[in-house]
């Protein structure tokens, strides 16, 4: 059972601090941190998560996801929907799982030795990890963007256009410049770039070459963008960029992004999932996940007091 | 100051304010949480005395209340001063965030009843001054 939300100890005390909070509709009690467990593992829950892991119409949906590398189960039974059009941030301590969780979204842990992945994840409906199905198809429909930019050594136009040529969704030069632009011009990056589509993509910036990287996930059409610390290597006027597209970007599609940064995830995810030793703790609306968040475990990451 | 008058026992507080991975951010919560226990104090003085003030008609009481004030102005600025700084480097979220938000009000509030204490005074010196006795009517 997960950690009931701990019970809320007024600290004020006095009688007229009680009625001035409720006027101005302000919860400013503290969670009350009182239950202290006596181990790490009565905090943990041992199935399901606190907050809400569901959502109407869901893009992607999670149930019982677990993931093993060989023996070792490093995501256990996660259940958790991902909404349209919204951004989820994953978040968590080093090695509780968010890259591994991430990557059985388009079957990338498929690709690890001795990596398996049990439960089952849908998309649209339909089970991705079913025997039929086309993993260079499924792939097609969800980006990723890595922490580290990775362009291929070619020029910026050929970047962008790999994709849609290897999954023919042109059929005219013409059509394929096009959507060249299109990508570049939703990953904010065309004005920079216009006058030198033919010059080498690594002689860009880091941060172009992250934008360069969506701009090139863009162009496939994607339903989703999973996202593993895309910011991490960029400073913050380009992570100031990448965030605005993260913005821009989910009126069209779903996003998922892991990241150390929890102020990074308060600024740009609408929910957020905190993960620890494999488990999804808690997940919810982001708004409450970084005011009121109900786990223990949660509050104490978010609030940096954490070993 | 006794745990009464915060109404926070020494344990709950400690949780409070401690706790955090970088020791130091435990340190600036809780030195702001002193100076607001010690402005507390300095404005329940200030009401104790203009109270008495008033009850005993005692101008040098007042007078003292009206001297003191300025200090609970100062305290209340360097409270401010300190609370955003803690907000700026520290970005506190949850219930570090409402733990600094409510210290905050507080301060407000009990910057505004040390006015009030003082205004108390004051109208002690001037109505002594015109030789009424409020209890004489
Ligand atoms: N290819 C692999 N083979 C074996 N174990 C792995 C592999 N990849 C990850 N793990 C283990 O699985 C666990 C989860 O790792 P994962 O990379 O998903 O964590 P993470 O939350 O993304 O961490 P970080 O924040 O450091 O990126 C860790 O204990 C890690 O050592
Ligand atoms: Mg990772």
């Amino acid at each position: 059972m997960p950690e009931p939300r701990r019970a809320d100890v007024s600290a004020a005390g006095g009688s007229t601090s009680g009625k001035h909070a409720s006027e101005s509709g302000l919860d400013l009690k503290p969670s009350g941190r009182v239950h202290v467990p006596s181990s790490l593992e009565e905090a943990l829950p041992t199935e399901g998560s606190v907050g809400n892991a569901f959502v109407d119409d869901p893009v992607f949906s999670c149930r019982d996801v677990s993931v093993f590398y060989g023996e070792k189960e490093a995501v256990r039974k996660v259940t958790l929907d991902i909404g349209r059009r919204q951004v989820l941030a994953a978040i968590g301590p080093s090695g509780c799982g968010k890259s591994t969780f991430l990557r059985c979204l388009n079957r990338m842990n498929d690709t690890i030795p001795g990596a398996r992945v049990t439960g089952t994840v849908t998309l649209d409906g339909q089970d991705i990890y079913e025997k039929r199905r086309d993993v260079a198809q499924l792939r097609a429909r969800i980006g990723m963007v890595f922490q580290k930019p990775n362009p291929f050594p070619k020029s910026i136009y050929e970047n962008v256009a790999y994709g849609p040529r290897i999954h023919r969704l042109t059929r005219s030069r013409a059509d394929l410049d096009e959507l060249v632009c299109t990508s570049l011009q939703r990953a904010g990056l065309w004005n920079e770039v216009k006058d030198r589509l033919h010059t080498l993509a690594t002689g860009m910036s880091g941060g172009q070459q992250q934008r360069l990287c969506i701009a090139r996930t863009l162009a496939v059409q994607p339903e989703v963008i999973l996202m593993d610390e895309p910011c991490s290597a960029l400073d913050p006027i380009a992570t100031a960029h990448i965030e605005d597209l993260i913005d821009d970007l989910r009126a069209s599609l779903a996003i998922v992004i892991v990241t150390h940064s929890m102020q990074q995830a308060a600024r740009v995810s609408q929910r957020t999932a905190y993960f620890h030793m494999g488990r999804l703790i808690e997940v919810g609306d982001t708004d409450d996940v970084f005011t009121n968040p109900q786990h223990r475990l949660t509050e104490d990451y978010i609030t940096g007091r954490f070993g | 100051m006794d745990g009464q008058w915060h109404g926070l026992n020494g344990s709950r507080l400690q949780s409070m304010v401690e706790g955090h991975t970088a020791r130091s951010f435990d340190g600036a919560l809780s030195s702001l949480h002193v100076h607001v226990i010690e402005i507390g104090g300095l404005v329940l003085d200030q009401v104790r005395e203009a109270s008495r003030a008033y009850t005993e008609w005692d101008a040098q009481c007042a007078e003292g209340v009206i001297e003191r004030e300025p200090a609970v102005n100062a305290y209340d600025a360097r409270l401010g001063e300190e609370q955003l700084t803690l907000i700026a480097r520290r970005q506190p979220v949850a219930s570090d965030l409402k733990a600094v938000i409510a210290m905050s009000r507080a301060v407000a509030e009990l910057e505004r009843i040390g006015d009030h204490a003082r205004n108390l005074a004051r109208h002690l010196l001037s109505i002594r001054t015109a030789g009424t006795h409020p209890a004489a009517g």
